[in-house]
């Protein structure tokens, strides 16, 4: 079958919906309409709708923020509640030490508990207003290129209505070639496109590898009366148990008002121990005494899960291509000391717009005059700030006690350390063999009344995760043999715990008695934690069909 | 052929419907809206009329602001124009109130062939296509799974209790869509780019000629919404063998569940 | 003023549907609760000798519109008969089943009557003056409690949700004079294939999941014929490839809310009970005891489905014949 595709030119190109492409898009419109250029500018996303896919704390520091919408507040900003103290707790099996001094940058009084699912739909009901055509439901299935193969001239949307086979129904609707004299790529974490020009265009050469954490997150509805509000501090972060000591990461839990709070836990993806599973983490951290008090009572109104790029600085890629920009979480913004990473993505989405509004300007869309944005950036409070946790989560990373030394050091010398950059691993070689470890009995029992205490598929459930059962799988095993003859001897199978929508089983054939790998790709949360942390790198994770995935409101 | 689709906006199916604190709606504000996929039915056998024989195909709602998304949507999947009765009075309407509005804003237009979903899925009422067929003193057919368009004549197979019935009726006619119709179509993205500049009216009661206060006494009236009672956990079935398990179930389910 | 409840007894080639107990049932009740009397109205051809036997339900008074132009459902000619026989009675409530020709039926009637209409209702009483009905909305996620006024009230009741209770009294049958104007529209013809009801139209589904171990659905089919039921899969069952995707019920596949659902060798995982929990009665056949599904049905039977299923078809063949 040969498929004609329709294409479509813009001025500019955003490829996803978060805080990176619409702070950049509305920030774009703003500069052409002082410089009086008319541009047509796209932004396309996966997700039904703008916020469908977005999860995060989240914790909004307000910088970049003020800086494109000075009168937020007055533009309805949906801002949950206003943190009006912070509390850091180390937690042992049974006990929670409230630490007496606070990070500098985990102090968040005063800034905002937002939910970035609600933001980004507020975003972009702004940049919609300024003239940009907001494309939900319409993901990007692969990068287009031109000039030789040099230069991104766009992105190619995904074909809608194929079989399981892979053949047209009679709904079949062919992929656009949406072509832009520039192309924004914010697609989030572990970006499916962004790979695959990282890999062509070698973005990371010479960097750090790039890490990750998944986070899982649930918005629960308290009673009336319980705990939490009564404790009142709306900002708690908490470290320790339920995670052995190696292995970085920790929970959350933020106030939104109205009796609602956020609570979530993060692991960083270097981990070691092939039979860690997140999902249980998060179920564990639940439990422990301290958190089951706040939680108390309550109802989980959704959950979701989503991969964090946790490295920082040294990980950020090249930040330019020919006829392409990279911004936000897709490109490493993050601060990993601060644990935040939003106001950076808006940030680095508004220097994107600068730029190309300067290269649109002179009429010089070249490599040279797109590469400015790196300049800009680094000229901006984003290097700043970035710099100084630039070793934060590769020390971390690093055994006990050495982890605790690079801390101590980086605290006292501006975040240089003892090793400037200090080197790490990527998260999909961490694994140690499964008989290294000790196998847990069973798969943990953790009751779950499916109210408070959910379990994985009820979560899935939670997410409004959707996908037409009849179409291809858009998780793609390379060598689904490989699977049972080396992953599950070797590492007993990781992809079924690290997964936190219970996409990969591994069941034993009716017939024969074999094992094999059976997918659920309706199941997926969109996490990537799967592209990143098989240890064969063996997963390629795409976009399903656009507008399906994960429906969410709250996160 | 001048084809008018009506069309509801609803919560999606996955939705988490709670019920207000009033205890007789349902929260809105964390609600996936969607048409109503009877609906999408609608649009698409439209859409595939309309390129079979020609004409043009016009999207009739009764909604809030919020449902020009849904209008939109089926804009970019091809229709043509759009037209949305949006007035305070017009939202505490019953089913019949409704499909007055409904009628009121078709006499005011060009129509051959009015097609709606059997249903809308929130209210579940399966009253509102017949009824604007009866104010607009036209034929109708519901449960539609299968229709052949003739000349000045449409051919409607309707789904009944184990089987279908052929019915004909001459044109303007009104059908209601059954599942099975047909595979809606996706709104490509060119159709959204050109569903922003199709038209699509906003019109108030007064506009279609009704007046507010004729809707503020509905005959039917919500008085309050509550959960299903939730099951809490099955009668086991205790006996010795299989047969004996059967026999003591199939009692149950006639006797006391009464389902057969 | 004497209140009447007018009961609209549906009939199909010359049977009573099941359906048409329960609403003559059910109007008896309501005709209690308003102290007045029940009337019902049987609508075909050459249905004057089956009338009688819904005196056995509790209608005193039966009127038989017969006539060659009745003889097959067409929304029109009924809708005339019914709006003469209504303007004639000045019933206080109308009822009638919530079958594919009900639902057509009153949708239309209400409309011409300009009469409230409680549609699929499950439960109804007569309360302070008004009919007070009961019905799932939102794929049967709430159920809403809603008030009706102005006269008549109609309602249609959700088919094998009232109790057909049997009240024997004498009947007297009346024929009612006709003067039926032909309908716009034509009956062609019927098509009467059984086994083929789109699951989330049917009344009763009978799923089968991962334990069915292969694509052979004998089993399960027997039941469903037996039944009238349609066949539903979990979405095991439609991975593997044994059922096709147009028979998945879940989260994923089709919500159903039947009033009686069968599942066979499912776990009853979220995401499937997220497509059934609405139905109104869940029957549960697993091997594995601990099953999830247990807890989120009705009646449960623990035991091999290949051996307990026929059997259930075998007991349902019984009840019928007898």
């Amino acid at each position: 079958m040969t498929t004609t595709h329709e294409s479509i030119a813009f001025d500019v190109l955003f490829v996803g919906g978060g805080p990176a492409c619409l702070a950049g898009a509305i920030r774009l419109m703003q500069l052409a309409r002082q410089k009086g250029l008319d541009l047509e500018v796209a932004l396309i996303e996966k997700g039904a709708d703008i916020g469908a896919h977005i999860i995060s704390g989240a914790i909004l520091n307000p910088t970049a923020l003020k800086e494109l919408l000075p009168d937020y507040l007055e533009r309805g900003c949906p801002i949950e509640a206003q943190v009006n103290a912070d509390a850091f707790y180390f937690l042992t099996r049974k006990k929670a030490l409230r630490l007496p001094f606070i990070p500098a940058p985990m102090r968040n009084r005063g800034a905002y508990v937002i939910s970035l699912s609600r933001f980004t739909r507020w975003l972009s009901k702004i940049a919609e207003n300024l003239g940009v055509n907001i494309f939900t439901g319409f993901a990007g299935s692969e990068v287009l290129y031109g000039n030789g193969a040099a230069r991104i001239v766009g992105v190619r949307t995904g074909d809608k209505g194929l079989d399981k086979a892979g053949a047209p129904k009679s709904n079949f609707e062919a992929g656009i070639d949406l072509h832009a004299k520039v192309t924004v790529f914010g697609e989030g974490a572990r970006g499916s496109l962004m790979k695959t020009i990282g890999n062509r265009l070698n973005l990371y050469a010479g960097r750090q590898p790039e890490v990750f954490e998944t986070g899982i997150k649930e918005v629960i509805q308290l009673p009336t009366e319980n705990m939490f509000e009564d404790f009142g501090v709306n900002d708690i972060h908490l470290m320790g148990y339920p995670l052995d000591i190696e292995t970085p990461g920790g929970g959350f839990i933020y106030g939104m008002g109205q009796g609602r709070m956020a609570i979530g836990y993060l692991v960083a993806l270097g981990y070691k121990n092939p039979w860690l599973d997140p999902y249980e983490l998060f179920l564990a951290f639940k439990q422990h005494p301290f958190v089951a008090h706040l939680i108390a009572g309550g109802r989980v109104l959704e959950q979701g899960a989503r991969t964090v790029s946790a490295g920082g600085y040294y990980t950020v890629p090249r930040l330019y291509a020919d006829g392409a920009l990279f911004v936000g979480a897709a490109a490493a913004m993050h601060n990993p000391p601060a644990l935040k990473g939003i106001h950076l993505a808006m940030k680095s989405g508004m220097l994107a717009a600068e730029t190309i509004v300067d290269a649109l300007e002179k009429q010089d869309i070249t490599t040279r005059s797109l590469s400015a944005y790196r300049r800009r950036v680094d000229d901006s409070w984003v290097k700043t700030e970035m710099f100084a946790g630039r070793n934060f989560a590769q020390a971390l990373a690093a055994g006990v006690p050495l982890k605790f030394i690079h801390l101590a050091v980086q605290q006292l010398t501006g975040g240089r350390g003892l090793r400037d950059p200090l080197p790490t691993h990527s998260d999909h070689t961490t694994l140690r063999p499964a008989k290294s470890r000790p196998a847990p009995a069973a798969k943990a029992t953790v009751a779950c009344d499916n109210t408070l205490m959910v379990d994985k598929l009820t979560g899935v459930y939670l997410s409004k995760t959707k996908h037409r059962e009849d179409q291809p799988s858009h998780i793609q095993v390379h060598d689904p043999q490989l699977c049972i003859d080396r992953c599950l001897p070797t590492y007993g199978s990781p992809c079924t715990r690290f997964c936190p929508g219970e996409v990969y089983e591994i069941v034993t054939g009716e017939k024969d008695a074999q094992p094999y790998l059976k997918l659920n790709p309706s199941n997926c949360l969109h996490c990537k934690t799967c592209d990143i942390k098989d240890p064969f790198e063996n997963v390629t994770w795409t976009c399903p069909e656009g507008g399906e995935g994960p429906g969410y409101k709250l996160l | 052929m001048e084809i008018v689709v009506l069309l509801k906006q609803v919560p999606s199916t996955e939705s988490l419907v709670t019920i207000a604190e009033d205890g007789a709606t349902i929260k809105t504000e964390d609600v996936n809206w969607i048409i109503s996929p009877y609906d999408e039915f609608a649009v698409e056998e439209a859409l595939r009329i309309r390129e079979a024989v020609g004409g043009s195909v016009t999207i009739l709602s009764v909604g809030p602001d919020k449902a020009t998304e849904a209008i939109r949507t089926a804009l970019a999947m091809g229709a043509d124009k759009g037209v949305l009765v949006n007035d305070p009075a017009a939202v505490e309407c019953d089913g019949l109130g409704t499909a007055r509005i409904l009628a009121a804003a078709l006499k005011q237009m060009p129509y051959d062939l009015v097609i709606a979903g059997q249903r809308a899925v929130d209210d579940e009422n399966f009253q509102v296509g017949p009824a604007v067929a009866e104010f607009l003193d036209i034929p109708c057919i519901t449960l539609v799974i299968k229709e052949e368009m003739g000349d000045g004549v449409i051919r409607c197979h309707r789904t009944m209790e184990g089987g279908t019935a052929v019915l004909e009726a001459p044109l303007p006619m009104l059908f209601t869509t059954q599942r099975g119709l047909n595979e809606p179509r996706y709104a490509s993205l060119p159709g959204v780019m050109k569903a922003k500049r199709k038209p699509l009216e906003n019109k108030t009661l007064a506009d279609i000629g009704l007046a507010a206060a004729d809707f503020s006494q509905p005959l039917v009236r919500v008085t309050a919404l509550k959960p299903p009672p939730q099951r809490s956990g099955g009668r086991m079935i205790e006996a010795d063998d299989a047969q004996t398990k059967a026999a003591e179930l199939v009692k149950l389910l006639h006797e006391e569940a009464k389902v057969i | 003023m004497a209140q009447t409840v007018l009961a609209i007894a549906e009939q199909a080639a010359g049977a009573f549907r099941k359906v048409a107990y329960e609403t003559i049932s059910t109007g008896r009740k309501l005709a209690a609760e308003l102290g007045g009397s029940l009337t019902a109205l049987v609508l075909g051809s050459g249905v004057q000798e089956i009338a009688g036997q819904l005196a056995e339900y509790g209608a005193e008074r039966i009127l038989v519109a017969d006539d060659g132009a009745l003889a097959e459902y067409t929304t029109e000619a009924y809708c005339q008969v019914c709006a003469a026989a209504i303007a004639d009675l000045a019933p206080a409530v109308v009822l009638m089943g919530a079958s594919s020709q009900g639902k057509d039926l009153a949708a239309r009637l209400s409309a011409r009557l300009n009469a409230a209409l409680a549609t699929d209702c499950v439960a109804l009483k007569w309360q302070e003056g008004a009919l007070q009905a009961t019905r799932p909305i939102y794929g049967g996620k709430i159920l809403a409690e809603v008030t009706l006024a102005g006269q008549p009230q109609m309602a249609t009741i959700r088919p094998h949700t009232f109790e057909a209770g049997r009240a024997s009294v004498q009947g007297t049958v009346e024929k009612i004079d006709l003067a039926v104007t032909p309908d716009r529209v034509k009956f062609i013809e019927k098509r009467m294939e059984s086994g083929k009801v789109d699951i989330t139209e049917a009344d009763i589904v009978v799923s089968g999941g991962r334990g069915m171990g292969g694509d052979d659905y004998t089993v399960i089919e027997a039941l469903a014929e037996q039944l009238g039921a349609a066949v539903g899969a979990s979405r095991s069952a439609v991975d593997e490839g044994w059922r096709p995707f147009s028979d998945q019920v879940g989260q994923t596949g089709k919500v159903v809310s039947p009033n009686l659902y069968v599942a066979c060798g499912i776990s009853g995982a979220i995401q499937h009970l997220a497509g059934m929990s609405s139905s109104k009665v869940i029957v549960a056949v697993n091997k594995d005891p601990d099953a999830p599904i247990f807890a989120r049905c009705d009646y449960g039977i623990v035991g091999d489905l290949f051996e307990v299923v026929p059997h259930i078809t075998e007991a349902v063949r019984k009840l019928k014949a007898g």
